[in-house]
């Protein structure tokens, strides 16, 4: 049952993920103003929705290992924030090239734009931290920092929100219209980055986890393979 | 003895990374009982004593104080006096200072006589009020000793006390640790030095790569069993 | 909570015997200051726009030396063990430190804060209230984050970066918020005028010091 459940992800992922191309490029109308570079927008939120998911996985792995130290649950909180830092990398590059062309401008300080650098900044230093000390100490640091960082993320974007009101935006973020036509793809979009996003973890996550067993039976020889 | 054991140590497993720094150690002691532990470096005596002392958590395994678990047991940790190579002195602060931080740590009643009792004993009183960055490691030293005794405990955990004190440092510390064994405390040593080990202790223990590959009383020649367990190959 | 002031009094005492250590780092502040300020172009109205954001730069990298301070008087003797090794629960260790670098802190911005009058041409007294109001929101916040990190990374080798690394992105709405009370401040505005912002840094200030010493006791458990 489960080896069944482990092959058809990766196969729904790829088969959403064909879909959605063919849907982005064939059936989504071309946007009158932007052209072409508009259905940057599908990746772009797709990616965003990535991300968003991968790191709240971290905070849930961080707060489970906090409770019963499971290594799988540290494994999976580390899955999850190498996938999200990917994800939060795309956002900001497919950001900046729908940017470009449509406001001439490459990167603007708006709320949204400026807490996913920060979001980023902040799973990145989770990274850091977690590879800076060993075993045990580095998954209990990941952890707490795991829910810290997760905890500030609204913060940061409200107080940013806050604060560029005071400073108001040169450049409006204008409404993109949707065609409704557009939304069956950005539906289908989001699907298949939901389910990559979900087959990259839960496979970087299985790594880890054989990477322990295999310390394990180094050091006990003779230990059940079934834990 | 047929009354329980004082400590009661289960399946202590320490994993860091990759590395196993104890694997699955059992150990017992009774009160009043002093034990030595012996060991090469990196053979995971430290990581025992710490273990003990309710410094570290094991990565499997239990330890019990009088029967209790010593997992967030305040209580232990008031019973437990713990020495290590670090001295956790302040270099920054005076002698008094530093035994009367741990003194409000520790919740000691009258702190001020107990503390100038201390010094007394460990013949620091004239350098109360000097800083310990000045001190030498022999002075150093003693004044953990005070700190770890300060509140009394009943266990004693000692790791490597020796290490770095001169001659007549030794001795003094020798004096010292006969007194406490007279006392009825249960003590934990860890050391070095194979010709003191018979005299510190009633029982040993030889510990090697985070496993104890022997234990019995503290008699006869120590050296030779220890190289046939612990072998030769250094360099 | 007796731990906690008895730490934070030794902390302190060994704050004031290093004296000649906070001289330096004092100096320190106000050459960053001096560059920030040369560095803006001249005779552009933008100096005193930006003075308050100055301000508070100099503020969180004086307070990232400050914890680092603190915390190397910990790692000398492994003191910080010993600390840990008492019968009080680990969360006094915590507060101690959090109440002793918010004093520091406050002591430095205190001795800064004329200097900057100074450089800014502007009365110390202006808008006093209110810029130090913000003064006490931003700290607490800064503090609270910081002892958790700073013991998290007691150990980490290249601990001067990675403090600021994990320190300053979720530090960000105090340094936002910050900068808004002192710019209110020297505008002559008062608290009112400051709005909402004195309940955001305080909410902030409270949802962190109560998560960071919940996970305070997970981090510093071996």
């Amino acid at each position: 049952m489960k080896k069944t459940f482990d092959i058809l992800w990766p196969i729904t992922a790829v088969v959403t993920i064909i879909a959605a191309l063919g849907a982005v490029f064939l059936y989504a109308p071309v946007e009158r103003t932007m052209g072409l570079v508009q259905k940057i927008f599908y990746f772009h939120l797709g990616s965003a929705m990535a991300a968003f998911l991968a790191f709240t996985v971290v905070l849930v792995a961080s707060v489970v290992f906090l409770a019963n130290r499971s290594p799988r649950w540290d494994n999976l909180a580390v899955a999850a924030a190498e996938t999200g830092v990917l994800f939060c990398t795309l956002v900001l590059i497919t950001g900046p090239l729908w940017a470009r062309p449509v406001w001439g401008k490459w990167w603007v300080w708006d709320p949204r734009l400026t807490t996913t650098l920060i979001l980023w900044f902040l799973y990145v230093g989770y990274l850091v931290i977690r590879g800076s000390l060993p075993g045990s100490k580095g998954a209990l640091a990941g952890a707490v920092f795991g829910i810290l960082a997760y905890v500030d993320v609204p913060i940061v974007y409200f107080s940013i929100r806050w604060w560029r009101g005071i400073h108001p935006v040169v450049i409006r973020k204008g409404e993109v219209g949707l065609d409704p036509r557009m939304i069956p793809p950005l539906l289908i979009s989001l699907a298949a980055f939901v389910l990559l996003v979900g087959v990259l973890i839960k496979e970087r996550s299985a790594i880890g986890d054989l990477e322990f067993r295999i310390q394990r039976l180094e050091v006990f020889p003779r230990e059940d393979s079934h834990e | 003895m047929a009354d329980a054991p004082y400590l009661r140590a289960e399946k202590i497993t320490k994993r860091y990374g990759a590395l196993f720094a104890l694997k699955e150690v059992d150990l017992i002691l009774y009160q009043g009982s002093s034990l030595v532990l012996l060991g090469p470096n990196g053979a995971g005596k430290t990581t025992l004593l710490s273990v003990l002392a309710g410094r570290i958590r094991p990565s499997r395994g239990k330890v019990f104080l009088q029967g209790k678990a010593l997992k967030g047991s305040e209580d232990a940790r008031m019973q437990t006096g713990y020495l290590s190579h670090a001295s956790f002195l302040y270099p920054g602060l005076t002698a008094r200072e530093n035994l009367l931080l741990y003194a409000h740590l520790y919740g000691i009643r009258d702190q001020g006589s107990r503390v100038q009792e201390m010094l007394r004993l460990m013949g620091l009183w004239d350098r109360r009020d000097d800083r310990v960055g000045g001190f030498s490691r022999g002075m150093e030293q003693r004044l953990a000793i005070g700190r770890s005794l300060l509140h009394d405990p009943k266990f004693l955990i000692l790791d490597e006390p020796f290490s770095g004190l001169d001659y007549r440092s030794c001795r003094n510390l020798m004096d010292i640790l006969r007194d406490l064994r007279g006392e009825e405390r249960t003590m934990v040593i860890s050391t070095h030095d194979l010709d003191v080990a018979a005299s510190l202790g009633d029982d040993v223990a030889i510990i090697d790569g985070g496993i104890i590959r022997h234990r019995g009383a503290a008699e006869g020649d120590l050296k030779d069993l220890y190289m046939t367990l612990v072998g030769g190959d250094l360099l | 909570m007796r731990a906690a002031l008895a730490i934070a009094k030794k902390d302190l005492l060994l704050e004031m015997r290093g004296r000649e250590v906070v001289v330096i780092l004092f100096v320190f502040a106000f050459l960053v200051l001096t560059l920030f300020s040369l560095s803006a172009s001249p005779g552009s109205g933008a100096l005193s726009e930006m003075a308050p954001g100055i301000l508070w730069i100099t503020f969180l990298f004086a307070g990232v030396l400050g914890l680092g301070r603190n915390f190397d008087r910990e790692r000398e003797n492994e003191c910080f063990q010993g600390l840990l090794l008492a019968p009080c629960d680990p969360i006094q260790v915590y507060w101690g430190k959090c109440l002793s670098t918010l004093i520091f802190i406050l002591v430095f911005q205190a001795l800064l804060w004329p200097l900057f009058s100074l450089l800014y041409g502007f009365s110390p007294l202006r808008g006093v209230v209110t810029a130090w109001t913000g003064f006490f929101l931003g700290d607490v916040g800064f503090v609270a984050l910081g002892v958790l990190l700073s013991a998290i990374a007691i150990h980490v080798r290249s601990r001067e970066v990675v403090l600021p690394l994990l320190l300053f992105p979720l530090c960000l709405p105090v340094l936002l918020g910050g900068v808004h009370f002192t710019t209110v401040a020297l505008a002559g505005g008062s608290l009112s005028d400051v709005g909402g912002w004195v309940g955001r840094l305080a909410a902030f200030d409270i949802i962190f010091f109560a998560l960071a010493s919940i996970l305070f006791p997970f981090v510093v458990e071996e």
